[in-house]
């Protein structure tokens, strides 16, 4: 029986430990960090060791704590607020980046100056498009992450890049117009 | 154009965020966790083990401890049964009513003697060796050395009053005898 467990661990780890690291990293934006939430997220599952064979959904299962330890460890690191003119900067560099004909070649710095303005949103609509970003991660299973439904997940996702669209376009009229 | 621009923002947006959650981890993630889970289960066992070890080190501490305390106590209270008692007489009038073998109620209990003005004495008097019968802890009263003085130097009329007063006390008791012969009580 205890061999089953570990087996039935042992799998899971091997399924699943990649998709725990992503949304540890899409949240702490660290790959050490990340790392250490993820061996911690298992750890954590070595308590759960015998309900292992009750529970339906491991991936859900799995996401969802991977979630909420990615949060714990990430509300002890110092908070980093952006005012609006740091966000618009940030955009600016973006945009100036995405015409360029540099645009494939600076593709990290693209996402770094993606992660400002992210973070800029609204809790809801971020931790939403931040789960939406992570491949293999459905709305259906975003919505159990989040402990809401889907259609909402849905909606704070759409709105979310709306507001990104918005920030965007606006951003690149304004940085053409200046050429 | 406007259209165009959207597809553009939309295409590159989508193209964006899959970056932004692409991460890979470093090669090798899984045998790092599972190696890590199995020494924290290993931990947790020796924890665990560990635990029990310290449980059962402190029962035994405290059972050693509750049984040290019930078979010395005994001990202590005999030891400062002399000076306890001396402390209970402390203060009052010395006199048959209060014999030296009649324990006081707060026997054990340090703090009259540390208190009292002549504690001191009474702890030096109990250091010294054990007696047949205490000495007073306190100097005679006034009335007491007048007394011993009379006996001194007028030790026949002090012989007298002595019997007489046996005499008075004998006739009392006698008195109380008959007393409780003749109640309606001892008839029945």
């Amino acid at each position: 029986m205890a061999g089953t467990n570990e087996d039935a661990l042992e799998a899971i780890v091997r399924e699943h430990a990649r998709l725990a690291y992503r949304i540890a990293y899409s949240v702490l934006r660290n790959h050490h960090d990340a790392e250490d939430a993820t061996q911690e997220i298992f750890v954590r599952l070595l308590r759960y060791k015998p309900k292992l064979a009750g529970i339906q959904d491991h991936k859900a299962w799995i996401a969802k704590i991977a979630w909420r330890v990615a949060i714990d460890r990430g509300k002890r690191q110092p908070v980093i607020s952006m005012s609006e003119l740091e966000v618009q900067s940030a955009a600016k560099q973006m945009v100036s980046q995405l015409t360029s004909a540099e645009e494939n070649a600076s593709g990290s710095e693209l996402s770094a100056r993606l992660v400002s303005l992210i973070s800029a949103l609204p809790e809801p609509l971020r931790d939403a498009l931040r789960l939406s970003t992570i491949e293999g991660l459905s709305p259906a299973e975003i919505a159990q992450v989040l402990e809401s439904s889907e259609s909402s997940i849905r909606s704070r996702i759409f709105r979310a890049r709306q507001i990104l669209k918005e920030k965007l376009a606006a951003l690149e009229g304004k940085h053409e117009n200046a050429r | 154009m406007k259209t165009r621009d959207r597809d553009r923002l939309d295409e590159w947006l989508d193209k964006a965020l899959q970056q932004y959650g692409n991460a890979e981890p470093r090669i090798g993630l899984e045998s790092r966790i599972l190696a890590n889970m199995e020494a924290a289960g290993k931990r947790a066992l020796f924890g665990y083990s560990y635990g029990w070890l310290l449980a059962a080190a402190t029962t035994a501490t405290v059972l050693i401890g509750l049984w040290l305390g019930v078979w010395h106590r005994p001990l202590e209270i005999t030891k400062k049964g002399p000076t306890t008692q001396i402390a209970g007489g402390v203060g009052k009038q010395m006199g048959p009513k209060i014999a030296p073998a009649a324990r006081p109620r707060h026997i054990g209990t340090k703090l009259p003697l540390l208190r009292h003005p002549n504690a001191a004495a009474a702890v030096e008097s109990a250091r010294g060796p054990r007696l047949e019968q205490f000495p007073s802890p306190r100097p005679p009263s006034k009335q007491e050395v007048l007394l011993t003085q009379y006996a001194e130097h007028f030790p026949a009329e002090a012989r007298l009053i002595a019997q007489q007063q046996d005499k008075f006390q004998q006739e009392i008791q006698q008195a109380e005898q008959e007393m409780k012969d003749a109640s309606p009580d001892s008839e029945q």
